[in-house]
């Protein structure tokens, strides 16, 4: 527990310092910003604003960010040679993955609540449902940690940030655009199972409309265990490779 | 405290270590010498326990480094080929991290020790990455001891940085005896003459040789050289006129004069004189060459 | 050994190339067997160039070869994999048994995904029902999504009556046949039914109720379910010894529409003859909710006023629309037996004039519109909707109704023309010339009456007057959509069929529209797109700064 707090805060500091993170972070400000600005322009009067609006739109964002906030958790370690110190240090893998993947997914619950921020501007104008937008942050938020953890596996998997970068990206694609799959497949029964393994079929039919489902957190959460006891029996495989 | 046996590293069909054996008892600095790509980073990843070997045992203080891995690493200090950092972090901050993650009791305590004992004191609050490499070597070390380890393996520390630093690395390194045993490597035989106690010749993955320096040295000498001065005589007749003592390929040009490679342990110098002068050739310098480690180690890189 | 780099091939890369080609080969095969059922050429060809790789390792690296199935590797690989895949399954079986308990939280501030009272109490009068319910939808692969969403509605059912009300989702593409019946209302995105399902499992086709596709999902559903339990509680007769129009024919002048309507909603229909009943002795139905008589052509004998009469007296309802004509003793005639008989009864009578409206009218002042509708009643509140202009009724040469100030009954209008219309009574002029003008002391002035109600509280009777009867023709009843509309909850309210599906609309409370001036926007486009990163930005920079500084 110690050693996976001290990776922890090590892994935070660096994200608070490091550029990248703060262009990062400002890139996803920018686009939600954008989003919700938009969004209000409509409500007046088109239609009311939709609680599940940021969340939603991070759902598509994160397959990009994702990525980008982790790949350098564990390649850039591998690459730089600092990984040889850790893994020759007297701790556990597990220490290791789990404490840097709590570090992305505090850093994404970080940004997560700068985004609350519209809803505090939303409260002045109006009431919106804020239970709804609750259950949607809630769902958004474990949706991310899935997406960060499917970031790590890349990230353990190679040497090079690019290269794991972009090999997450196209999981979590591939992940993402499950939903669709009915528009390609023609049997119905394959496109329920495959819609029922991607990550917007257990967001869009429930946390985007206001319904928390046991079975969706079953499954983010199962995603990320099996995720993170994935990169750590990748990381441990070089002690018997 | 370094038990090391029959340890072999695989790759396919090449052999980056093949049946390596040697000890290290608790006190010792053991220097591992060989050229680049012999096995001697290899072997210490191993000992630390960041990469498994193919076949063959490696222990430290008893322990196991497949099998009791955490307690082995918890045991050893490791300064790596190339000191890694984190560059965003301060030296300080980079040693108490270290040293937190080792459990060491009193952390910021030690780290204040270790940075006063490698003088970077003064640069406590500068980030990593503006220090120059050979102060970066002195972080390394400071790391590697933070948490007071049995064992001390250093990976070719006085590698790129400037003579004067270099000498410092030694002296550390030597002060380091008694209180820690030390495997040390390099590719620098005057260094590794100075600083160890015993040497460990490594070339191709093979031990080719090991024992105290001065040991390697008197076991090679049982060749001998003699430096023979015979003015204007040419090898040839100098060959033919040594034939029945020396084979002719021992027979090389040297700096003026000749080299002659003896096998025999006794003093060949009589014999020798004898046959010049039976054969009608000037004789006039004779003396016998120190065979150094330097001629040893190229000796057995052959 | 210290060979110059050129591309020399050592052992060892035959070996790799083998054992990659090996796992690629055994990789796709074992695929191939799990995706087709079989062994086919394709699968034949990946094992055999797996098995090559394999002798092709195994040659060129025997040590490794052996090592990687008997070493630590091997071992720890196996160990590492198994658990993995362990740990997927158990996994697995976390989420199917989440899945199945269907445990779910309703956020929504105006419980959107909780059925309220309403629902709950018919649900709990539809487990009381003999035969099971059964939801059906119709999508297709494409409409996946819809379809799961829709689901979280549908669940709610299920799991409120114990699987009594049951799910079936078919997909069109894949079973086209079983989705003939339903492919008009197909056409129209109408895609869920409700139906009672027959002992034996199979849907009864005839108890099939559409579900409205409208944003109001659960109420949508309850109200579809509500129809399916009161259908056939209710039965309409409609007349037919009168000449009136024909309920089957579906042409331009039958009322096939107006009938399959009511039948779609669960009412039974059956036409009537009074003339037979009269000669036959026997009398209206006992189980007659309602009669209809759909602009007749012939006055009712005294006998068959009788029969009507005893009827009413026994709590009977008629819908009654006469209509203009030029012949004499046209059906309801001003003086008329059956014209006067409504009088006395219910203080409604047709005038043997024509409705001319020049302010509220189609295409010409002849074409009447509703101008007014009291909607206190059931019968007129969904018509002259605000902003739904297809929500007004439209007469054409209509016969106003009078609506006595001293009823012996509770009456009163439903629709009215506007205050500029009036009663032509020069009928002649109209029908020859096309010609109209009001003239005072002879035309009534509007408002007029156009649609008039009757309620006798003490037996129950009630009547709907109209002065038109084209408007119930296939013709002219779905344009405007208020004509079939008119009839539809007339007939409701006459027989009582739309109390037992009368709904509380339903208040969405979340999400009010926002009113935010041009200045207030521009200045919250600014903060949250210009000024949040930038400040984001900055302090990046000012990290920056200091780890490049120092």
């Amino acid at each position: 527990m110690r050693t996976i707090w001290l990776i922890f805060q090590r892994e935070m500091a660096s994200y608070f310092m490091s550029p990248l993170a703060y262009l990062i972070g400002a890139g996803f400000l920018v686009l939600t910003g954008i989003t919700f600005n938009n969004d209000i322009a409509f409500a007046i009067t088109v239609r009311p604003v939709d609680p599940a609006l940021i969340p939603n739109l991070l759902t598509l964002l994160m397959v990009l960010f994702a990525p980008l906030l982790t790949m350098r958790l564990l390649a850039e370690e591998a690459r730089e040679g600092t990984l040889e110190l850790l893994l020759t240090s007297p701790i556990s893998d597990f220490s290791v993955v789990i404490g840097k993947f709590l570090s992305a997914w505090a850093y994404f619950t970080f940004l997560l609540l700068i985004t609350l921020a519209y809803q505090v501007i939303l409260a002045q104008l109006t009431t919106p449902d804020l239970a709804h937008v609750a259950g949607s942050y809630l769902g958004i938020w474990l949706y991310g940690g899935a997406t960060l953890a499917v970031g790590l596996v890349f990230s353990a998997l190679t040497d090079s940030q690019l290269l794991s970068a972009f090999l997450s990206m196209i999981a979590l694609f591939i992940l993402y655009f499950g939903e669709s799959v009915g528009e390609v497949v023609g049997n119905i029964d394959v496109a329920q199972l495959i819609f029922n393994l991607s990550l917007q079929g257990h967001f869009a039919p429930s946390f985007a409309v206001g319904i928390l489902r046991l079975e969706d957190v079953v499954y983010y959460v199962g995603l990320m265990v099996v995720m993170l006891f994935i990169a750590i029996r990748l990381l441990e495989s070089r002690r018997w490779r | 405290m370094i038990e090391v046996k029959d340890l072999t590293k695989r790759y396919g069909n090449h052999f980056a270590l093949d049946n390596v054996t040697f000890t290290a008892k608790e006190g010792e600095i053991v220097g591992l010498l060989g050229h680049n790509g012999a096995g001697k980073t290899t072997t210490m990843r191993i000992l630390t326990g960041f990469m498994p070997p193919t076949s063959g045992m490696a222990k430290v203080c008893g322990q196991d480094v497949i099998t009791a891995s955490l307690k082995v690493r918890q045991l050893v200090g490791y300064l790596p080929e190339r000191m890694p950092i984190y560059p965003e972090m301060t030296v300080h901050g980079f040693v108490l991290f270290w040293a937190r993650l080792r459990g060491v009791k009193h952390p910021k305590a030690r780290a204040d020790i270790v940075l006063k004992q490698f003088e970077l004191l003064d640069r406590k609050h500068h980030l990593v990455n503006t220090l120059s490499k050979g102060l970066k070597q002195r972080l390394g070390m400071a790391q590697a001891l933070v948490h007071e380890p049995k064992v001390v393996i250093l990976d070719e520390p006085t590698i790129g940085i400037d003579p004067k630093q270099v000498i410092e690395v030694r002296e550390i390194v030597k002060g380091l005896k008694e209180q820690h045993t030390v495997l040390f490597s390099s590719h620098i035989l005057s260094e590794v003459e100075q600083v160890c106690d015993r040497v460990v010749i490594l070339n191709k993955g093979k031990v080719t040789a090991q024992g105290t320096p001065g040991s390697l040295s008197k076991g090679v000498q049982a060749s001998q050289r003699l430096f023979l001065d015979v003015g204007d005589t040419s090898l040839n007749a100098l060959q033919k006129a040594l034939e029945k003592l020396i084979n002719a390929n021992q027979i090389t040009p040297h700096e003026g004069g000749f080299l002659v490679k003896l096998s025999r342990k006794d003093d060949a110098r009589a014999d020798v004189s004898r046959l010049l002068a039976k054969a009608n050739i000037p004789l006039l310098e004779m003396r016998p060459l120190e065979t150094s480690l330097e001629d040893t180690f190229l000796r057995l890189m052959e | 050994m210290n060979r110059s780099k050129g591309l020399s091939i050592t052992r060892d890369h035959l070996a790799q190339i083998g054992s990659i080609f090996a796992g690629i080969g055994l990789l796709l095969g074992a695929l191939g067997v799990v995706w087709q059922g079989n062994i086919t050429l394709f699968i034949s060809v990946a094992f055999g160039v797996g098995i090559l790789g394999m002798v092709v390792w195994a040659f060129f690296a025997p040590q490794a070869f052996k090592g990687f199935f008997t070493g630590r590797q091997a071992q720890k690989g196996t160990v590492s994999l198994f658990s993995t895949l362990l740990l997927i399954g158990i996994v697995s079986l976390a989420y199917i048994i989440a899945r199945r308990e269907s445990l779910a939280v309703d956020m929504t501030v105006d419980s959107r995904f909780t059925l309220d009272e309403q629902s709950l109490s018919i649900l709990q009068g539809a487990t009381r029902s003999i035969r099971p319910i059964r939801i059906t939808g119709f999508y297709t692969p494409d409409q996946l999504v819809q379809r799961e969403v829709d689901d979280q509605y549908w669940q709610l059912y299920s799991n409120a009556t114990n699987g009594f009300i049951s799910r079936e989702y078919i997909n069109p593409n894949a079973q086209p046949a079983v989705a003939i019946p339903y492919e008009e209302y197909l056409q129209f995105g109408v895609n869920v039914f409700v139906s009672f399902l027959n002992p034996d499992g199979t849907i009864d086709p005839t108890s099939t109720v559409p579900v409205n596709n409208n944003n109001s999902q659960e109420r949508n559903m309850t109200e579809a379910i509500a129809r399916l339990l009161v259908a056939g509680t209710f039965k309409v007769y409609f007349e037919r010894s009168l000449d009136t129009i024909n309920p089957i024919e579906n042409n331009q002048q039958g009322m096939s529409f107006l009938n399959n309507t009511l039948r779609t909603n669960g009412l039974i229909t059956e036409p009537l003859s009074l003339a037979d009943l009269v000669q036959q002795g026997d009398e209206i139905p006992q189980d007659a909710s309602a009669l209809i008589i759909a602009r007749p052509l012939r006055q009712p004998t005294d006998a068959e006023i009788a029969m009507i009469d005893r009827y009413i007296k026994r709590g009977g309802a008629l819908f009654i629309a006469g209509d203009f004509s030029p012949i004499p003793d046209n059906f309801m005639a001003e003086g008329s037996a059956f014209n006067e008989y409504i009088w006395q009864t219910f203080g409604l009578r047709l005038l043997d004039a024509v409705v001319v409206d020049p302010a509220s009218s189609g295409q010409s002042a002849l074409d009447v519109l509703s101008a007014a509708v009291f909607s206190e009643n059931s019968i007129g509140a969904n018509i002259n909707q605000q902003n739904k202009p297809e929500t007004a009724t439209l007469f054409r040469l209509a016969r106003p109704v009078e609506v006595s100030a001293t009823p012996p009954v509770t009456n009163g209008s439903v629709i009215l023309s506007s205050p500029l219309s009036w009663a032509e009574r020069d009928t002649a002029r109209v029908i020859e010339r096309n010609e109209y003008r009001a003239e005072e002391g002879i035309d009534t002035a509007g408002p007029l009456t156009l649609v008039g109600w009757a309620n006798n509280q003490a037996t129950g009777a009630k009547v709907i007057l109209v002065g038109d009867g084209e408007f119930m023709t296939n013709g002219l009843s779905q344009n405007p959509q208020g004509n079939n509309i008119l009839f539809l909850d007339g007939v409701g309210w006459l027989t009582g069929f739309s109390q037992s599906i009368e709904f509380t609309p339903q208040i969405f409370v979340t999400s009010p529209l926002i009113f935010v001036g041009g200045d207030l926007l521009d200045t919250i486009g600014f903060v949250v797109v210009i000024v949040m990163p930038a400040i984001m930005l900055l302090v990046g920079f000012i990290v920056s700064l200091r780890r490049f500084r120092r």
